[in-house]
């Protein structure tokens, strides 16, 4: 089990948009993937889970992967939420 | 560079024109209680001087300071105009408009290094204490350096004016003389050059025309007449009186704020009094003696015997110059400016909330804000919004920023995707008239449209629930995705959380990346830039039993339309997720008879 904490720095926070690409990339990869955050945790692969955690600018939020390639997971996992800027 | 220009012109224009009453008033005192007024009084004469001296300056000085940066920028203003009074003998009405706006934006700058820095609970104090310390080193200032300038100027003045008269170039002392007066550098020019020629002649000819140079009152007179048929706002209504003061009372100063206000108008009255001059010169007048007060009467009656003719066609030579002159030069500014106004009108979508904003959100955007709204309402007008705020802080949802001109650049800046309506007087512009009247023309009701239907006919709520039963629509036969959507966003439409046109953005919106978030549930909402087309945050909710084809082969049973007014939006996708994220519940939901049962659980 590997973790990475990052924060959000989106300006819209993540909504509908980023979060559905979000999706579509967890899918691809082979561990499973977990989003937590302000206590409340959520599988990576369900759009319904990442909204409600209602991830705006400046939340932290905790990644964490289990499985194959966990590593690469969590990695490919922050650096696109990293890159979300609108 | 003509915006800069006319910018400038206004801003001048903004820090005189409110003052006037105390112009007149002062104009009054004067004219009345002098020993040559219509009712000398030596005691109620000795209003006047303070009033010219200190009153009228420190006025315009506040004033400006204020356009700058509110009362902070009047308060300091005034100190440092102090300081060019106590430094000079002449009325500083040049140094007042100088000194205020620059204090203003010293202590502007300032606040901005040292707010940020300033240890909790020592704001008072360093406030203060920042007016206080940099007012005086202003007052000090001013008050060394406007001696040696003032005289200065008027020694160079003074050469000129020396100069063109030796050279019989009579009638183009005007240039020198009209400008000199309304800065109020022409008493040395008088007591230095005119009257000691002017006696020189007198005793040669029996009178010298070099009198009627400065008393000359129809030039004035004529600008003042032009502003009264052809000038805005306050200095159109406030000229007649004057013009009275002036021609018949003799106080040419009060036509200098008039001048000051719109520097251009200089050349009206340089012209005026050239061309009389010029006649004069051509006709070989005089006056037997300086005419003072220059009114009309003490100027008709110092014309030796047999030529008072001569020099009343002089004084309506004058008079008719300037004012031909100053109607144009007021009509073209008043042109340019009309052509502004009509621009900003089309406003996109209804005016649903006016922001009057101002720099720190507090005092003259509050006064804009009370104001513009009971016009409103006198015009029964009551679902419009209109509240005030910093430039810095004006909400997401406004639909027209109103501010005044000096911070125009600043609300380009800073919301370039809104309306802005620039101004130069929150109480009454030109530009709010404007801003009314197209309020007024979108009252009238829309055509009942396909789109629109009766969206029109009520005003919204005050405050709109997120979530109404009568906004839960079930068992909605399938239909096409887009035909989905664009039911919820009419639906949104209808209830007022949007203008009309959201649902095309929602469409919109559904091309750029789908709404479909797996589980049956879709979650269709405007684009980001109709973000101002969002009234209030709500939601709105379609059951299809049938299901609504989205993906691929993903249908969506519950379709949710939402509408969220700025950073709103995540917190209603966060709410509604963490509600339905269960997939017995969303079973459930998709098939019920029972609004109550999803009302329930999203409310």
């Amino acid at each position: 089990m590997i973790s990475r904490t990052i924060i959000v720095e989106a300006e819209h926070g993540l909504h509908a948009r980023p979060v559905s690409e979000l999706v579509k990339l967890a899918k691809t990869l082979k561990a499973t993937v977990l989003l937590s955050s302000s206590g409340k945790q959520v599988k990576a692969a369900s759009m319904l889970g990442i909204l409600s955690l209602g991830l705006k600018k400046g939340t932290e939020l905790v990644i964490s992967a289990e499985g194959d390639d966990e590593q690469e997971a969590v990695d490919a996992i922050a650096s696109f939420i990293s890159s979300i800027k609108e | 560079m003509k915006r800069r220009i006319q910018q400038f012109g206004r801003s001048l224009s903004a820090m005189v024109m409110p003052n006037i009453g105390a112009f007149i008033a002062w104009g009054f005192i004067t004219a009345l209680f002098i020993p040559a007024g219509w009712w000398p009084d030596e005691n109620l004469a000795k209003i006047g001087e303070p009033m010219m001296t200190y009153l009228l300056p420190l006025l315009i000085a506040f004033t400006a300071g204020y356009n700058v940066y509110e009362h902070r920028g009047g308060v300091i203003g005034v100190i440092a105009t102090t300081g060019v009074i106590a430094g000079s003998s002449i009325p500083m009405f040049i140094g007042a408009m100088i000194l205020g706006p620059f204090s203003a934006y010293c202590i502007k700058a300032f606040d901005k290094t040292i707010g940020q820095r300033t240890k909790a609970g020592f704001e008072m104090l360093v406030n203060n204490f920042s007016i206080g310390i940099i007012g005086m080193l202003l007052a000090i200032a001013g008050f060394l350096v406007v001696g040696g300038m003032v005289e200065g100027i008027t020694a160079v003045l003074k050469n000129g004016v020396f100069l063109l008269l030796s050279h019989h170039l009579l009638p183009l002392v005007s240039i020198i003389v009209e400008p000199a007066k309304v800065l109020f550098l022409n008493n040395a020019i008088n007591h230095g050059i005119c009257t000691p020629l002017g006696i020189q002649d007198v005793g040669e000819y029996g009178k010298s025309i070099i009198f009627m140079i400065e008393s000359n009152p129809g030039a004035g007179l004529g600008l003042l007449l032009a502003t009264w048929l052809f000038g805005q706002g306050i200095a159109k209504q406030s000229a007649p009186g004057a013009a009275i003061i002036h021609f018949l009372g003799g106080i040419h100063e009060i036509y200098f704020p008039y001048v000051l206000a719109q520097p251009l108008l200089l050349l009206a009255t340089i012209c005026g009094s050239a061309s009389a001059l010029m006649f004069y010169s051509l006709a070989d007048a005089g006056l037997v003696a300086p005419a003072s007060p220059g009114s009309i009467i003490a100027y008709l009656a110092m014309a030796p015997k047999g030529q008072t003719f001569v020099a009343c066609i002089g004084v309506l030579i004058a008079c008719a110059v300037s004012f031909v002159i100053a109607s144009l030069i007021l009509r073209f500014s008043h042109a340019t400016q009309e052509e502004e106004i009509v621009e900003p009108e089309p406003v996109q979508g209804k005016i649903q909330k006016i922001v009057f904003a101002c720099d720190a959100g507090m005092g003259s955007s509050a006064l804009g804000a009370t104001r513009f709204k009971s016009r409103l309402i006198k015009e029964d007008i009551h679902d419009i919004v209109c509240t005030n705020s910093a430039i810095d802080k004006v909400p997401a949802n406004a639909s027209v920023v109103v501010c005044q001109q000096a911070l125009a650049q600043r609300a380009a800046e800073l919301l370039p995707d809104k309306t802005i309506v620039v101004i130069d007087n929150f109480l009454s512009d030109a530009r709010l008239d404007a801003l009314l009247k197209s309020i007024k023309s979108q009252q009238e009701p829309f055509p009942a449209g396909e789109k629109t239907g009766d969206i029109m006919s009520c005003p919204p709520p005050a405050t709109l629930p997120l979530i109404q039963k009568e906004n839960i629509i079930l068992g909605l036969k399938a239909e096409d995705k887009d035909n989905a959507i664009r039911r919820a966003g009419r639906l949104l439409e209808k209830g007022e959380y949007v203008s009309p046109g959201y649902a095309e953005t929602m469409i919109e919106r559904e091309k750029l990346t789908t709404t479909y978030m797996g589980m049956g549930l879709a979650i269709p909402h405007g684009t980001s830039e109709a973000k101002e087309k969002v009234r209030a945050s709500g939601i709105v909710v379609l059951q299809y039993p049938e299901g609504v084809i989205f993906e691929g082969e993903e249908k969506a049973h519950l379709v949710i339309g939402i509408a969220g007014v700025g950073n709103e939006h995540i917190d209603i996708l966060s709410k509604i997720s963490s509600a339905l994220d269960d997939e017995e519940l969303l079973q459930k939901l998709f098939v019920t008879n029972n609004t109550d049962d999803i009302y329930n659980i999203l409310k």
